[in-house]
């Protein structure tokens, strides 16, 4: 395998809220990683989590994949999920249908 | 074979072992290395190399030394051996030789060392410096105080006048030389005593007198110590010396003699040789999942220095035996071992060689081979005569055993080199047959697995593309990654009514699972299409099967009715496919909901024309996210202009023009199965299928207008 391009995972948390910011590419390599790091923070008590999409500049099907794995999750498992649209347009949203059926949220402020 | 292994064998070598990273912090110490230095592993491991075992005033020079290397990629201090001081945890120094290699690996370079405490040896140096100033005073004067002196020495010690010629040897040198008094030694020509000994040095060269330290010594030269190997051609025993020289001057400074104090570091110098070629025989071993090749690897890794000839055989599961495997330096040897192998019998022998190793699964040492055994042996007198002139001195077989099943041996043949083995060699063969069964066993566990997964993978992918009446197609299918895993895409074609349906799609994630989806995925398509073969109605069937699945089951799929001269499409969250028409290159259909996924959904069909001519293509998102230089996707664009340029060709030079250039765009392993489905629509089938168009073609065929 080549060295993907640095993929970055920034967390943020205030009580019961996180924050996950995804910074490089969302592929088969870095999405267990996003995985990962959501249960870290559902296992410390987080009810709301909010996964910030807007600095990915690629995602794939296992991106997608474990999305949608968060979002199950969060209607299974009673948490809330809030993501942050790319901000550059990732067709694999469209030609899916995730737009329809991802908790996708407008956040009126950026940070 | 991993590193893990590896490790554990390193962790009992008779030297220190100890890893570090580009940065010097340490990645492995081993048993001895706590026991050398005082701290355990758990203590050391993470910690800076340096703040553990380097004395301060020598610790800038290291960090200097690595950061050089990772500069400049030169290290002063690599491959060789080094004297140097040590930090135990208590403060105190010793002195320690080591070797330091690199090996650069994925996450960067790593350095290895084998340290050896030589605080034993340093005395003895020290010991030896006050025998010389003894004996250059004892030559002066009488040599009744020199013969006290220096007999007492377990170590040899022999003096070597001006002449070439021995004066002088302390009872262990005599020993050595098999002499009975000083007396036989000054009248033995010095070529004669080296004579029944085969001395080579650490590189095999042969060592003449004229290489001695005490003959340059006398020549005026600087001679450094000189290891050698000397091995007694009547007894067949090897030992490893150490020779030092020292001039000794008369009161002119002219050199008047040289003193050689002979030490036998035959069990240190083993203990080395043996975990250096552990270490790269583990390496090897790790190296390759191709079995044969690695054995072969071993094999030729064993000579000369461990043995002259070195044979892997590997018994099948009915006890056959099947030579994988024989090294000897010189390749004119290897074509006698081939003529041998012809008078060998197709039976083992249970009660010797082999097959005696076979049943007991034990070692076997023939120390001596005697002439005797030749003869026996022998079927015949020109095998008999084949075998003389091997020259066999010494044979071992061990066992290569797994789960105490042996399933093959290991034989290493001493001829040429004259040492006879013993049991420290066993003992290292059999640790050499050990790895070497494990790497055979994972490599055969490795090809079932992969027979496994290219038997599931071809239940789940057509054989070939049908027939279908005025279409032609070509597939192609490539899964990424190891043999060993199923892939995740699949497609498919079969009849309907008439019609035929394809269904391409990409199941997420690898693996039994996957494949357990993808089978799902497949037959509820089938069936589905016997009551409704409308593609949006299929997909809506496969979206509720995924979704009665008890965990997340997401497939994305394109199912495509086509009829001839049009074609219906319906996607669920799968790239949508390419028309290459004389308009261009166009995506056609519109999106649909992944499969398994969501609960908003909706599949609508498009229906469109194909003319003839017209060529549909469709991939799976491996084709499009396929990874290049500096990370850049093959993506859609690449793909219409490959497209484009290509309309007018036929599918299967579309498909070799497109792998061609996934091919060659591709950096590093695939990381995505890649599926790609390419059907061009020639026109009227063949088939007559109606009235009209039978009589068609034949008016045609008849050339009437």
């Amino acid at each position: 395998m080549i060295q993907a391009s640095p993929f970055e995972i920034r967390s943020e948390r205030n009580a019961d809220s996180g924050r996950l910011s995804l910074i490089g590419e969302l592929d088969i390599a870095t999405s267990p990683q996003v995985e990962e790091a959501a249960r870290g923070m559902l296992s410390e008590g987080v009810r709301e989590l909010v996964v910030d999409l807007r600095e990915i500049t690629f995602i794939d099907s296992s991106g997608l994949r474990m999305l949608i794995v968060l979002s199950d999750g969060a209607t299974k498992e009673g948490w809330t999920l809030g993501l942050i649209r790319p901000s550059e347009p990732m067709s694999v949203f469209a030609i899916t249908g995730a737009d329809e059926n991802l908790p996708f949220i407008e956040e009126p402020a950026a940070q | 074979m991993d590193l893990d292994q590896a490790r554990a064998i390193l962790n009992y070598a008779h030297s220190a072992f100890i890893s570090i990273d580009e940065r010097g912090g340490i990645v492995y110490w081993n048993i001895r290395a706590e026991e050398m230095f005082g701290r355990t592993r758990a203590q050391a491991v993470g910690q800076s190399l340096a703040d553990m075992i380097i004395p301060e005033r020598l610790r800038d020079a290291h960090r200097e030394g690595l950061r050089r290397f990772m500069q400049t990629g030169e290290g002063k201090v690599l491959n060789k051996r080094l004297e140097l001081s040590a930090l135990r945890v208590d403060g105190s120094e010793f002195p320690v030789e080591l070797t330091v290699s690199a090996l650069a690996e994925d996450r960067g370079w790593s350095f290895h060392a084998f340290i050896l405490d030589i605080s034993e040896r340093r005395d003895a140096e020290v010991q030896r410096q006050s025998l010389l100033d003894e004996l250059q005073r004892a030559l002066r004067g009488s040599e009744e105080r020199l013969a006290v002196t220096v007999n007492a020495l377990a170590e040899a010690v022999t003096i070597r006048g001006p002449d070439n010629h021995l004066i002088y040897a302390n009872q262990a040198a005599l020993d050595r030389l098999s002499l009975s008094s000083v007396e036989e030694l000054r009248r033995a020509d010095p070529h004669e005593l080296m004579g029944p000994y085969e001395t080579t040095g650490e590189d095999g060269r042969e060592i003449r007198m004229e290489d001695l330290p005490s003959v340059r010594v006398l020549r005026g030269e600087d001679a450094e110590p000189l290891m050698l190997r000397s091995v007694n051609r009547n007894t067949g025993e090897e030992e490893w010396v150490l020779l030092k020289a020292t001039a000794v001057r008369d009161a002119s400074g002219a050199i008047e003699a040289a003193v050689t104090i002979i030490e036998n570091v035959t069990t240190a110098k083993r203990s080395s040789l043996r975990m250096e070629f552990l270490a790269r025989a583990s390496r090897v071993l790790a190296s390759s999942l191709d079995y044969q090749q690695t054995l072969r690897n071993v094999a030729g890794l064993a000579v000369p220095q461990v043995a002259d000839w070195c044979a892997v055989d590997l018994f099948d599961a009915v006890g056959e035996r099947v030579r994988v495997a024989v090294a000897h330096v010189d390749p004119a040897k290897l074509q006698m071992a081939e003529r041998l192998r012809a008078f060998e019998p197709e039976e083992l022998d249970p009660d010797q060689g082999l097959g005696l190793v076979l049943r007991t699964g034990e070692p076997l040492l023939y120390k001596e081979i005697p002439d005797e055994l030749l003869v026996e042996a022998a079927v015949d007198e020109e095998h008999l005569g084949l075998l003389r002139a091997v020259g066999m001195r010494s044979v071992l077989v061990v066992p290569m055993a797994v789960r105490s099943r042996t399933i093959g041996a290991l034989t290493m043949v001493s001829a040429e080199s004259g040492r006879t083995f013993d049991q420290s060699d066993v003992e290292l063969a059999e640790r050499i047959a050990e790895v070497a069964a494990l790497a055979v066993e994972n490599a055969r566990l490795y090809s079932e697995r992969t027979e496994v997964a290219r038997t599931l993978q071809s239940s789940l992918l057509p054989e070939a593309p049908p027939e279908v009446p005025g279409w032609e197609i070509a597939v192609l299918y490539r899964p990424a990654g190891h043999e060993s895993e199923v892939g995740g895409d699949f497609y498919d074609f079969w009849e309907v009514d008439g019609d035929w349906l394809m269904v391409i799609g990409d199941v997420t994630g690898k693996g039994v699972r996957a494949a357990s989806v993808t089978s799902l995925v497949r037959h509820t398509a089938w069936a589905a299409s016997d009551f409704d073969s409308r593609p949006g109605q299929i997909l809506a069937r496969v979206d509720s099967a995924l979704k009665r699945r008890p965990s997340l089951s997401v497939c994305s799929s394109l199912c495509l009715r086509i009829s001839p001269g049009r074609a219906t499409l319906a996607s669920g969250g799968h790239p949508l496919p390419f028309r290459l028409s004389e308009d261009g290159v166009a995506e056609l259909g519109s999106a649909g909901t992944l499969l398994g996924a969501f609960t908003k959904f909706d599949w609508p069909e498009t229906e469109f024309v194909m003319r003839p001519g017209d060529t549909l293509v469709a991939i799976t998102d491996g084709v499009t996210d396929t990874v290049g230089l500096d990370d850049e996707r093959f993506g859609v664009s690449r793909l219409e202009e490959i497209l484009q340029a290509t309309q007018n060709e036929s599918p299967t030079v579309i498909r070799e023009r497109l792998v061609a250039a996934l091919e060659d765009f591709q950096v590093g392993a695939q990381a995505d199965d890649t599926a790609i489905v390419i059907m061009r629509f020639t026109g009227a089938p063949a088939v007559q299928e109606t009235g009209r168009l039978a009589a068609n073609a034949n008016v045609g065929a008849l050339g009437v207008p």
